[in-house]
């Protein structure tokens, strides 16, 4: 009972709310003494910033500084942690150490960087919310003429009790903040720690392994704010010691589906706030060439802390979206870019083309819709970059993983090829293609290019009617092996191989190391393999001693995914390995070969 | 009496022990004969990828060290599969011993160290058996925590005769295996011939049988060519998989010196070369 009035009269201090259900949580009766639970009431009280639940996380680590390892003023002495408080409370900055698993620092106010940046905050004791703290190496200032990072004059400036921040940080080591003693851990603040590594002392150094690998001079920061992270990469611009990312915290889209019915996208939006205060005012707008949509305006009851989720109807048809954000402090905007959609539009592709035109078979273009999502050709056009028209000025939905043939006289092209069914759209007011050299262009209702196809005469020989069929999804314009002369004219028909058809024989593996423990991460080998059209060929994987793992036959291009297993289902064995691709048709040439390595 | 003594002889022995776990051919001295011809043809070159029941009786101690780049560069990257041994051995009496230490690196990322040990005792002027054992670890550089161990024994007896040397040998038994990681070498039953020099010349057979192998059964046939005192040429030609090998051999009575070079139809060619001090 008792417990439930502290928590009342103390519901504007969520830490303390969580303190006293925890002791209820304990079974404390009423009948126990009042002085003892007064007692702790004033423990809890005295105590709150010491334990607080702050939202805090580890914002940059600069491990690789410039310079020479060994160098003051170089990689040596420029090493630093950044963690930025979220949350809506204080932190307390007192008794806390930050450690590597082996190393354990004691975390203390950088007194003597008052004479390097006066701004900052220097002796601070507490860490408010929205603000970022930067331990450094107590021999940053040591070289007067080093390199000096560009800090955020409101930072507040730490270091740690030694002279080298945990030893010095070297490539992989991940670290934690605490608040406890050198040898124990009373809670853990932050940490920037690989999946599944718990903050521990150990024998090793914990590790974090950046998502990309970083360069000297790059320091790492989590991909977003928005939601807890274990994903870290190297900065892609410049150190940015103290300062904090807006849109990492503000914004995160997750995409749900494409509505092709009314041509909106179904997403989620995630908004948070951390330097302004907790949030007030929702609002995405979006604006047109002729008017402005709410997609969101939400105006909260009550001020809220922590990431707020909107579902919304991202239309097609926008051009820009606006966010903006009201909070006790301020007021924030920001500009969403959709480049992201294009991922998920519909990926359409000329897989064949016929400019050379017969008195009994018109030209004709073949798309292939090769995403997940079906598509609108409403109001596409094609032509060139000076003259297109449009494809049709009617609905018409291309399915995924479905042809369509564009032609400027359907009956024509029906009647040529009697017996193939295939979808037909009759494009009034056809551009004429040039029957030795053009570009044709498709695009969009937002004049997006959607896909291209070019061909000159000179890259064929003994061209006379025949249609030119993609070989090659990823070559560019100029690329002369991107179309071949098709064997046979079959619009709508799916070419032989199409569309990983290639002319030249390839292939890559990966990842490196290659990791099939099951962990989700790293679990099957994909061999991508090129071939030119209706070859095969047969992969080998062998082991450095020289065993036959395991052979898949008859490959035709595309990608074949290992799971680390033996033909007879044995495991392989642990290290490197090579993948043999022996054309079918050539036994005798030299198989192309690449190596592997494999660990659990 | 003798079933204890058959045990002891299975038990205790010598054997043509990998460098690395999955170690292609044997490297060292003996890596132009593809691991065929152990007893040294010259007293500087000493064979360690084989037992040091192999020492001759002149030998007092010695050194060796040795490098080997294994195969062709694919897929753009640079040969980098390379592995290092260094070897020291002395004989007492009857007893030999050898300490080798290699270390192996993958694509730069994979490493693998071996330390193994190796007792030699002829008990007469016919017999000789040798036991060793050795320890792998391995690890990746990206997370050097997880390291992966594995340890084995070998054991093999070697028979002597005017015409040469018979030796059989039971390697690769496990002490720490663990099958989750399959980390280790396949139980490797081994028989080899040598002849002893005739006009200069002598030749060796090996014969394996892999069981946890695909292919169980592996052959190679090696031939050495004494051209003069202080210089032979050594080669051979092996199945599973298909190789042949070439080295040549240059030595005094106290320094040895090696290249060695072995062709594999799929994976090209793969290099080595030997240096060795004995007393």
């Amino acid at each position: 009972m008792l417990c439930n009035l502290n928590c009342n009269s103390l519901k504007k201090t969520p830490h303390l709310q969580c303190s006293l259900l925890y002791i209820d949580g304990m079974n404390i009766k009423f009948g126990y003494s009042f002085f003892l639970l007064y007692f702790l009431g004033l423990q809890l009280l005295a105590g709150a910033l010491h334990t607080s639940t702050a939202d805090v996380r580890i914002s940059e680590i600069m491990r690789d500084p410039l310079g020479n390892e060994s160098v003051i003023g170089g990689g040596k002495s420029n090493e630093f942690v950044e963690f930025t408080n979220f949350g809506p409370e204080t932190l307390a900055l007192g008794n806390l150490f930050i450690s590597n698993g082996i190393t354990v620092d004691s975390i203390i106010p950088f007194a003597a960087f008052t004479t390097e940046c006066t701004s900052c905050k220097c002796t601070a004791t507490i860490l408010a919310p929205g603000h970022a703290a930067l331990i450094f190496d107590k021999e940053y200032l040591s070289d007067q003429n080093a390199y000096r990072y560009s800090l955020d004059t409101n930072a507040t400036i730490l270091t740690v009790n030694h002279i080298d921040l945990l030893g010095g940080i070297t490539a992989n080591d991940g670290l934690f903040i605490y608040r406890g003693t050198r040898s124990s851990i009373d809670s853990v603040i932050c940490t920037a720690l690989d999946s599944g590594i718990a903050p521990t002392f150990q024998n090793t150094k914990l590790p974090l392994h950046a998502r990309v690998a970083s360069r000297e001079g790059t320091s790492l920061v989590p991909d977003f704010f928005i939601l807890p992270t274990k994903n870290y990469f190297p900065e892609k611009t410049k150190t940015s010691a103290g300062y904090i990312d807006n849109t990492k915290g503000i914004l995160r889209f997750e995409y749900q589906c494409l509505d092709t019915i009314q041509n909106t996208v179904l997403c989620s939006l995630g908004v948070r706030r951390f330097n302004g205060g907790p949030l007030n005012t929702v609002r995405v707008t979006g604006t047109s060439e002729n008017s402005t949509v709410f997609l969101v305006d939400t105006t909260l009851e009550s001020p809220a802390y922590g990431t707020l989720f909107f579902c919304m109807r991202l239309p097609l048809g926008i051009n820009t979206y606006i966010l903006t954000t009201h909070s006790i402090r301020d007021s924030a905007s920001l500009f969403i870019s959709i480049a992201e959609f294009a991922q998920s539009l519909p990926k359409i592709c000329i897989t064949t083309l016929s400019p050379r035109a017969t008195a009994t078979s018109p030209e004709w273009v073949e798309c292939f819709n090769s995403g997940t999502f079906s598509s609108n050709l409403k109001n596409w056009t094609i032509g060139s970059q000076s003259v297109n028209v449009p494809i049709t000025q009617t609905d018409y939905i291309l399915e995924a993983k479905s042809y369509c043939i564009l032609t400027p006289n359907t009956s024509l092209l029906r009647a040529a090829f009697p017996g193939i069914p295939f979808q037909c759209i009759e494009v009034a007011n056809w551009p004429t293609l040039d029957n030795y050299h053009d570009t044709i262009i498709i695009a969009n209702t937002r004049h997006q290019t959607i896909t291209t196809a070019h061909y000159t005469y000179l890259w064929y020989s003994n061209w006379n009617f025949q249609s030119l069929t993609r070989t090659c999804v990823a070559c560019t314009l100029s690329d002369s092996v991107a179309f071949m002369l098709a064997e046979h004219r079959t619009p709508g028909v799916p070419e032989a191989r199409l569309p990983y058809a290639s002319v030249t024989f390839s292939m890559s593996v990966g990842p490196t190391p290659f990791t099939p423990n099951k962990d989700r991460i790293d679990d099957l080998l994909a061999i991508k393999l090129l071939l030119p059209p209706l070859k095969t060929a047969t992969i080998t994987i062998r082991s450095m001693r020289g065993d036959n793992i395991k052979q898949f036959t008859q490959c035709a291009s595309g990608t074949l995914f290992w799971d680390g297993r033996s033909s007879s289902g044995s495991l392989a064995p642990l290290g490197p390995f090579f993948v043999l691709a022996q054309r079918d048709d050539q036994p005798t040439a030299s198989p192309l070969r690449a190596k592997g390595l494999l660990w659990r | 009496m003798a079933i204890k003594r058959t045990i002891l002889i299975v038990l205790l022995g010598g054997s043509l022990l990998h460098a690395f776990t999955q170690e292609p051919f044997t490297s060292g001295f003996s890596m132009g004969s593809l691991g065929t011809i152990q007893s040294p043809l010259m007293k500087s070159s000493l064979s360690f990828a084989s037992n040091a029941l192999w020492l001759p009786d002149s030998f007092r101690y010695g050194f060796a060290t040795s490098a080997s780049l294994y195969f062709d560069p694919m897929g753009g990257t640079a040969t980098d599969l390379i592995s290092a041994e260094i070897y020291g051995a002395f004989r007492f009496k009857k007893t030999s011993c050898s300490l080798f230490f290699s270390q192996f690196s993958a694509l730069g990322m994979y490493f693998e160290n071996e330390v193994r040990t190796s007792i030699g005792y002829t008990i007469t002027k016919h017999v000789a058996l040798g036991i060793d054992a050795r320890t792998c670890f391995a690890y990746l550089n990206v997370a050097p925590q997880k390291i992966r161990t594995y340890a084995a024994l070998s054991a093999t007896v070697r028979l002597a005769s005017q015409a040469g040397f018979l030796s059989g040998s039971v390697r690769n038994i496990p002490i720490i295996y663990k099958s989750a990681i399959a980390y280790g070498d396949p139980l490797l039953l081994g028989c080899a011939l040598e002849t002893a020099p005739y006009k200069g010349a002598r030749s060796g057979l090996l014969f394996e049988l892999t069981p946890g192998r695909h292919q169980i059964i592996r052959f190679a046939l090696a031939e050495a060519l004494q051209l003069s005192q202080n210089c032979a040429i050594l080669g051979g030609i092996g199945s599973s998989p298909f190789s042949v090998s070439i080295g040549l051999l240059v030595g005094t009575s106290q320094y040895g010196f090696s290249v060695n070079t072995i062709k594999q139809t799929d994976l090209g060619w793969s290099k080595g070369v030997s240096f060795a001090y004995v007393k």
